[in-house]
């Protein structure tokens, strides 16, 4: 995997600077914002408080945060698709009926914790994890390259302080990740990277260590799962 | 009334709910209050859900989704033929349990 990209170190007038350090602040401000944003609708997206009708707003949210506990615990149980879909709203229905006649506190604590009940509800499933691996995989992949990325744009920025012309070599602790740095005429500069294959190897060796294909060997009969 | 043992109540609630599930289709919470009345008062949800999943997946119980006016719909189970034989044959187990520890406890020492 080859990454190149182009920067420039020509003196910048006062009011490029200026345009720039307004465009720094509204990214400093932005991006907290957005964050704030991404994970609020997040919130609200895993704990949908407008399925459920009547009662308070906080009794919504409570039982809801509660499902989505559940939810987290049955997929680390390794239950998937449309039995935890399943299980989720069963819970979601229970929980919703005791919270109109008892309350949602009341409720919660009679059910006690979420993580025992996901565990008590379902076994582990005794085939390999497909879905589980190919996401551990490539979210181990991004991880990486991101990794790959940062430490190159480090090891450029090192090359442009030391002001060489031109430079070439591996970039320390990341096996295979070959960075070029140059200088141009116009007083710019250039830097390139090969990333290796060990983004790709590291991505591999996660999703099956989380898939866990061995499992296809002693896997149980069919409907013995749950 | 004392409590009743979480563990020996662990073991006669699949009993239970195929008992109260063949007298009536019902979901969780129905029978966790049905339960309730019944004198199990200490009796939680935690417990009860779980069981209802292992029923089912065992194939003794059937279940279904009923629509709901408070949101979400709810999951009615009822007893399939494979639950109502296992259902009398822990009745009998029970019987006999019982039948055996009275006659160890109603023994009069001599």
């Amino acid at each position: 995997m080859n990454v190149v990209a182009t920067g420039s170190a020509v003196p910048r007038t006062s009011l490029q600077e200026g345009a720039d350090l307004a465009s720094t602040l509204l990214g400093i401000a932005a991006l907290p914002a957005a964050l704030v944003l991404t994970i609020v609708v997040a919130l609200l997206w895993a704990v949908r408080p407008w399925e459920l009708k009547g009662g308070s707003w906080l009794d919504r949210l409570r039982v809801g945060e509660a499902v989505n506990n559940y939810d987290f615990w049955l997929s680390v149980r390794g239950v998937g698709g449309r039995r935890r879909r399943d299980l989720r709203d069963e819970l979601r229905a229970n929980l919703w009926d005791a919270t109109a006649r008892v309350g949602s506190r009341e409720a919660l604590k009679s059910v006690g914790s979420t993580r025992r009940l996901a565990f008590d509800s379902a076994l582990p499933p005794s085939g390999p994890r497909w879905g589980f691996g190919l996401g551990a995989g490539l979210l181990a992949l991004e991880l990486v390259v991101m990794l790959q990325l940062f430490a190159v744009t480090v090891w450029s920025d090192a090359a442009l302080a030391a002001k060489v012309t031109r430079l070439e070599g591996p970039v320390t602790l990341l096996p295979g990740t070959r960075a070029t740095f140059e200088q141009l005429p116009s007083g710019g500069f250039t830097f390139g990277a090969n990333l290796g294959p060990m983004s790709l190897v590291v991505a591999v060796l996660v999703f099956v260590l989380v898939a866990r294909p061995w499992r296809l060997r002693s896997r149980r009969p069919a409907g013995a799962s749950t | 009334m004392p409590a009743h043992d979480p563990q020996m109540l662990k073991g006669v609630l699949s009993l239970l709910l195929l008992q109260l599930c063949a007298t009536q289709e019902d979901y969780g919470y129905s029978l966790v209050v049905r339960l309730q009345q019944l004198g199990f008062a200490d009796l939680a949800e935690g417990t009860v859900y779980p069981a209802l999943s292992r029923l089912e997946s065992q194939g003794f119980l059937d279940a279904r989704l009923v629509r709901s006016a408070s949101g979400p719909a709810r999951k009615y189970y009822a007893v399939t033929p494979a639950g109502t034989a296992e259902r009398e044959r822990a009745r009998l187990a029970w019987l006999s349990l019982v039948s055996s520890v009275s006659s160890v406890t109603q023994e009069v020492p001599s």
